[in-house]
């Protein structure tokens, strides 16, 4: 529901045309209404590897808004570091399509695109209906002994519902 | 085309800027090296802004001297971070500082960038948006190891100009 619900408006709100049909007074004030609803906000987190061990750290989404992950980036120094993103407390899962329990991560090579020492490609995808107030993990490993700093940018849509009456 | 036609899409057009029209609200600033501060901007009190993406563009005036596994090299960076805030919501959109690195042009290295980053804001109108950043030296990506113990990075700030050019649209509530 809350997918479509997002799709709906977020469609509605961004996707439009140069030749779309002309709005009149009541559209605009609707998509005025529904963009209140909607925001994106970026979530940044930052690790320190100085071992091989696997690191973990959790960002808390916005209370009262919904969050949909849209996109994450990486910016680090080390070729060799791995990254895994999980969901905690809603529909518990990964993006990467290893489950959340046993969830290997990936090295960001493969998935945020092109290897050198910063990366800051957005991987976008990612969509992902999740719950109010979230709690997102990024799981990071370092695979080589070199110690690294590590920043991990999660960017998502937060979805207010609230008096909005949707079933 | 003839005139009617033509005569008809500038009556199309007229109705529909009534409501909504295309707007490009740009910003240049110069990030001072070592400092970290913020600046608000009134937006256009026309409408409410809608800003669905945003183009950052800066110059690589810092320096990051990096030494990995002991070989030092020296590239020229931009090191500043931002972060952006609306003034009527008081609500930060993002939890820290984003490195410029991660959230402006991202092609390769002294290419231009291909198309804007979406991001979704609704400004209302009146609305002042406050740009808050950091251009003091961040911290190294790289660390020393037992086996490289020299190994880091040293960066040299210098003042960055950022130019921001966010995409959108304004609804007019005048009519």
């Amino acid at each position: 529901m809350l997918k479509s619900f997002a799709e709906t408006i977020y469609k509605q709100i961004v996707d439009c045309k140069p030749n779309r049909t002309i709005f009149s007074e009541e559209q605009r004030d609707k998509i005025l209404f529904q963009a209140k609803r909607v925001r994106q906000k970026d979530y940044l987190l930052s690790f320190d590897l100085n071992d091989v061990q696997l690191h973990s750290d959790t960002v808390t989404t916005t209370a009262n808004w919904y969050f949909v992950l849209t996109g994450a980036a990486v910016l680090s120094s080390e070729k060799g570091v791995k990254v895994g993103i999980k969901f905690q407390n809603f529909y518990p899962t990964s993006p990467f399509g290893t489950s959340a329990v046993d969830m290997n991560n990936v090295p960001y090579d493969l998935v945020f695109g092109r290897e050198g020492l910063t990366r800051f490609e957005e991987y976008k995808n990612l969509y992902y209906s999740l719950g109010e107030r979230v709690t997102v993990n990024v799981d990071v490993q370092n695979t080589k002994s070199d110690p690294t700093r590590i920043q991990v940018l999660l960017t998502g849509l937060e979805i207010n519902l609230q008096d909005e009456g949707v079933e | 085309m003839n005139m009617a036609e033509i005569t008809k899409k500038l009556g199309d057009l007229k109705e529909t800027q009534a409501y909504e029209k295309t707007f490009d609200f740009t910003r240049s600033f110069v990030a001072k090296a070592g400092e970290a501060n913020s600046f608000a901007i009134p937006i256009t009190n026309e409408g409410p802004f809608l800003q669905e993406s945003y183009n950052i563009i800066a110059t690589k005036n810092s320096v990051l001297t990096r030494t990995y596994h002991g070989v030092t090299t020296t590239t020229n960076i931009c090191a500043t971070k931002l972060k952006f805030k609306s003034q009527a919501d008081n609500s930060a959109q993002s939890n820290d500082y984003i490195p410029v690195q991660l959230i402006s042009t991202p092609g390769f290295d002294d290419m231009p960038r291909y198309g804007a980053r979406p991001f979704f804001h609704l400004y209302p109108k009146g609305d002042v948006l406050i740009i808050e950043y950091d251009n003091r030296a961040p911290e190294s990506l790289i660390k020393p190891s037992t086996t490289y113990p020299t190994d880091g990075d040293v960066y040299t700030m210098e003042d960055e100009l950022i130019q921001i050019c966010f995409n959108g649209k304004i609804y007019p509530l005048n009519k």
